[in-house]
């Protein structure tokens, strides 16, 4: 409904595209739109990938923790990340302040393109870490030790077995990491970088009435929609299953070198992505505290988001459990028509959701304009396939052999949900919902759209403060947000529950 | 196998559903707690939510307030729900709206975002906007908002407290403080003597890289707009244009550039004249100082101002509101606290601040005629390429 309604509103547009052209800057903006988004994939898939193989096919001392820092960045939304970034390593920043007494008087400072880059990557790698480690311990190992015992190196197994056989989770993987880059607006901004994003939102500012801002959502939305297609389109050679029990790899103990190699590498990645990051908020936060600034002020940002979270994570698994079931159990055309458009929804940027959200509720329904309600709902679209996707994921546990077995048993088919399906999907169902629930509570775009009067969230109260570059006032609810949602994304990542 | 698996899985399933159909429950309350809620807020009609009318109308309204008002007793008592869509920062505003607050009994809502959002955002609302006052950080927004016919006019005793140049010619908003704009340079960097006399001087290739600007500020934009009615479209498209390829760093407000000029990182910074005055307030060895321009649009004076809705459903506390403004505390707090220029008579400006008479700010203003250029202002602000 929010794609039909920005088409619509696009088709309706008050003046001629070709004077757009000339007097808006459109073809630099989605320029520098996919550059940003091809590096990131690309990028984020090799740290997420090698992240997987090193801490799932090898052996060595505090794999687990480790893999657990490395997927923790996962807590750390793009503008928090960015706002670390911004302060520490600004031309006359904290890095400088830091060596200023070894005589480094200015740097060059990390913004723009490589800037967007650098923390896009950091804080979505571990989307791809998630996903295919998961993958990863669930392949059944036989099609590997085959050739491996035909004497194919150990390299050549993963370039030309393991890796295209994780086809769907790195594809699956690489999109979420895409789409994330599409609809991301807060790192790039801070970072001043004028993506498509960064434009509607400043068209939005200007006057959410002009065209801008309708042109932008729109093309925005069709970017991402042919990306969804696109994966679409390379994700119908499913892996091929062996049958049988599964058979898991043994680990292979890594020697000293291969160690030394591993350890610098994770370790470089957790500095990056969780120790720098950290460390600057701690030292923004020490700051506030030690001149005594009011903390008070940030606990309706508190409730605000923890509520907005629950409910909306909630709703999502409710609303989830039957499509998926619909999707993966019942072949049928509407399960996929279902799919498609559970896909395509992946695709629409949140800011663009947002934008056609508030004229919906505006024009059409105006007694939930500024509700709760709307704001539940916007966040409902763009979430809800991410709790599908930890329900579906799951689903393709449930084999259909099982399910035949237990017809065959002479278990009715509500029984048999309850006592095969159920049992299985759970698990990937909730953790969807802690997916939903993270992911609302870092959400900005939409909530600073649509939230109600005087409701607040902690990622909007860090925004404000950020663009402000009141850092110290940020670090505070930064803090606590983070606080809250390394817990779940904790026990996402060592529950194995993307499985 | 299968069937022990079956066995032992059974409870847990069924255990399970308990619980699933218990949340289910409580969603399906909240639900229809949201919807109950939805309807409450209803309160105007469906559909196509136009302009409020044309002029005519407005003042019908207006009328009608008015004889409520007499109705009511010479010192009626306000009260209910006041909602405020404030242009103005909170970090600006939340003390005078809590004073507010406390002394009138009133129970005030406010709504945070740039002043050009919200003027868009209440074109937008049209008939079904729940706010009853706005309160914009610079004229051209409410102008914006006046030109769409949303404001009712106010009562002449409230426009009357501030000084023509400080008030809409067709009497929708009234200012309720001043603010100039100006350059915040980094002393360390840069001369008095290099500095031009007026906004395009600093199109020079000495300025190169040297430059900063918040282009989605709405100051910004209004001086934009000013530029465009003074001197035409295609001056301000170069000027922006050689800016632009003189190279400058992007700030998303104007107070960033204060803090990066105090830091070290930016020679000159396209601000209002208070940001610098607070840091300079705050710590009086900072390097940065405020340098107002000769003439012209860079040296623009203009009011921050504050306008009633005509679909408010509390006009005597909107009234209120703007009168508490020009109140003796509000005022002092603007010019003590915010450091920016009291607009009512009797109020001693604080010592940082210039003589409002020093600064030579283009005469004779007409704030509903910026308000037209505002669109093109932004056109040209993207065609520029920035």
């Amino acid at each position: 409904m929010p794609v039909i309604y920005m088409l619509w509103r696009f088709v309706n547009f008050s003046r001629s595209l070709s004077s757009f052209f000339q007097s808006w800057d459109v073809f630099g903006l989605l320029f520098n739109t996919i550059a940003v988004f091809i590096a990131v994939v690309i990028s984020s898939l090799i740290v997420g990938l090698l992240i997987s193989i090193v801490t799932v096919r090898f052996e060595f001392p505090g794999s687990k923790i480790l893999f657990a820092l490395c997927a923790l960045p996962l807590v750390i939304p793009s503008y928090i990340g960015a706002l670390t970034y911004i302060s520490a390593f600004s031309p006359k920043g904290l890095f400088v302040q830091l060596f200023n007494s070894l005589g480094l008087e200015e740097i060059a400072g990390i913004d723009g393109f490589l800037g967007s880059w650098l923390v896009l990557t950091l804080f979505t790698y571990p989307y791809v870490q998630l996903i295919c480690s998961s993958a990863l311990r669930n392949l059944d190992s036989t099609v590997e030790d085959a050739a491996r015992s035909l004497g194919v190196s150990q390299l050549k197994v993963y370039t030309n077995v393991v890796i295209p056989r994780l086809k769907k989770p790195i594809i699956y993987s690489g999109l979420l990491v895409g789409l994330y880059v599409i609809s991301d607006f807060g790192a790039v901004s801070l970072m001043r970088y004028s993506t498509v994003t960064k434009a509607i939102y400043a068209y939005y500012e200007f006057s959410i009435l002009g065209d801008p801002v309708i042109f932008y959502s729109s093309l925005l939305i069709v970017l991402a929609l042919i990306i969804s297609f696109v994966q679409r389109g390379s994700a119908t050679s499913r892996s091929a299953k062996v049958s049988g029990t599964p058979r898991v790899t043994k680990k292979i103990k890594l020697e000293r070198s291969g160690k030394m190699l591993t350890y610098s590498f994770l370790g470089f990645v957790i500095f990056l992505g969780l120790i720098i990051p950290i460390s600057v908020l701690s030292f923004w936060l020490l700051r506030g505290i030690y001149y005594g600034n009011d903390v008070s002020s940030s606990l309706p940002g508190i409730f605000g988001s923890f509520s907005a979270a629950i409910v909306t994570s909630i709703f999502a698994i409710i609303i989830s459990m039957p499509i998926v079931i619909l999707i993966s159990q019942y072949k049928s055309k509407f399960g996929d028509i279902l799919e498609k458009l559970m896909l395509s929804l992946y695709g629409l940027p949140h800011i663009a959701v947002g934008v056609s959200i508030l004229f919906i509720s505006v024009k059409i329904f105006p007694s939930i304009y500024q509700s709760f309600f709307a704001l539940v709902v916007s966040y409902l679209i763009v979430f809800l396939p991410q709790a599908i996707g930890g329900g579906q994921a799951s689903m393709e546990q449930v084999k259909s052999t099982y399910i035949e077995a237990s017809l065959g048993l002479g278990l009715s088919k509500v029984e048999t949900f309850q006592k095969i399906t159920f049992p299985l999907i759970y698990r990937g169902l909730f953790a969807g919902g802690a997916l939903v629930f993270l992911s609302t509570m870092k959400e900005l775009p939409q909530t600073l759209l649509l939230r109600p009067t005087e409701f607040n969230t902690m990622a909007v109260d860090v925004w404000s403060f950020a663009s402000e570059a009141l850092f110290t006032q940020a670090a505070f609810s930064a803090f606590i947000l983070l606080a809250i949602s390394a817990i779940p994304t904790y026990i996402l990542s060592t529950r194995n529950l993307t499985v | 196998m299968l069937t022990t698996i079956n066995s032992i899985q059974a409870n847990k399933g069924i255990k399970l559903n308990k619980k699933f159909i218990a949340l289910i429950s409580v969603m399906l309350m909240v639900f229809a707690a949201c919807a109950s809620e939805g309807e409450q807020g209803a309160q105007g009609p469906a559909g196509e939510a136009g302009p409020a009318g044309p002029a005519g109308e407005v003042s019908q309204q207006a009328i009608d307030a008015a004889v409520e008002a007499a109705l009511a007793e010479p010192e009626a008592e306000v009260g209910g729900t006041l909602v405020i869509y404030s242009g103005r920062k909170e970090s600006l505003v939340a003390d005078v709206i809590a004073a507010f607050e406390a002394s009138s009994g009133v129970d005030v809502e406010v709504r945070y975002a740039k002043s050009a959002a919200l003027a868009g955002t209440l074109e937008l609302e049209g008939a079904i906007s729940p706010a009853d006052i706005f309160f914009s950080q610079d004229p051209v927004s409410l102008g914006v908002v006046a030109k769409a016919g949303l404001f009712d006019r106010l009562p002449a005793d409230l426009l009357d407290n501030v000084p023509s140049w400080a008030v809409d010619r067709n009497g929708f908003w009234v200012g309720t403080s001043g603010r100039s704009r100006s350059l915040v340079v980094d002393t360390r960097d840069v001369t008095d003597a290099e500095m031009p006399s007026d906004i395009y001087g600093l199109a020079d290739e000495k300025f190169r890289n040297r430059l900063g600007l918040a282009p989605t500020n709405s100051s910004f934009i209004a001086m934009i707009a000013c530029m465009i009615e003074s001197d035409g479209e295609e001056k301000v498209l170069e000027w922006l244009t050689a800016i632009n390829g003189l190279g400058y760093t992007e700030y998303p407000k104007n107070s960033p550039q204060v803090a990066a000029a105090d830091a070290g990182e930016l020679d000159i910074g396209m601000i209002n004249h208070y940001y610098t005055l607070r840091v300079v307030a705050e710590n009086g060895d900072s390097p940065v100082k405020n340098v107002y321009l000769d003439g012209g649009c860079g040296a623009m004076v203009m009011p921050a101002g504050a306008g009633v809705l005509a679909t408010s459903q509390n006009k005597p506390a909107a009234l209120a509101f703007i009168e508490f403004l020009h109140s003796t505390s509000a005022q002092e707090h603007f010019t003590n606290t915010v450091y920016e220029f009291p607009l009512v008579a009797g109020i001693t400006p604080n010592a940082l601040l210039p003589e409002i008479d020093s600064l030579n700010s283009p005469s004779n203003l007409n704030w509903s005629a910026l308000a037209l250029w505002q669109e093109k202002a932004v056109e040209l602000i993207a065609q520029a390429g920035f």
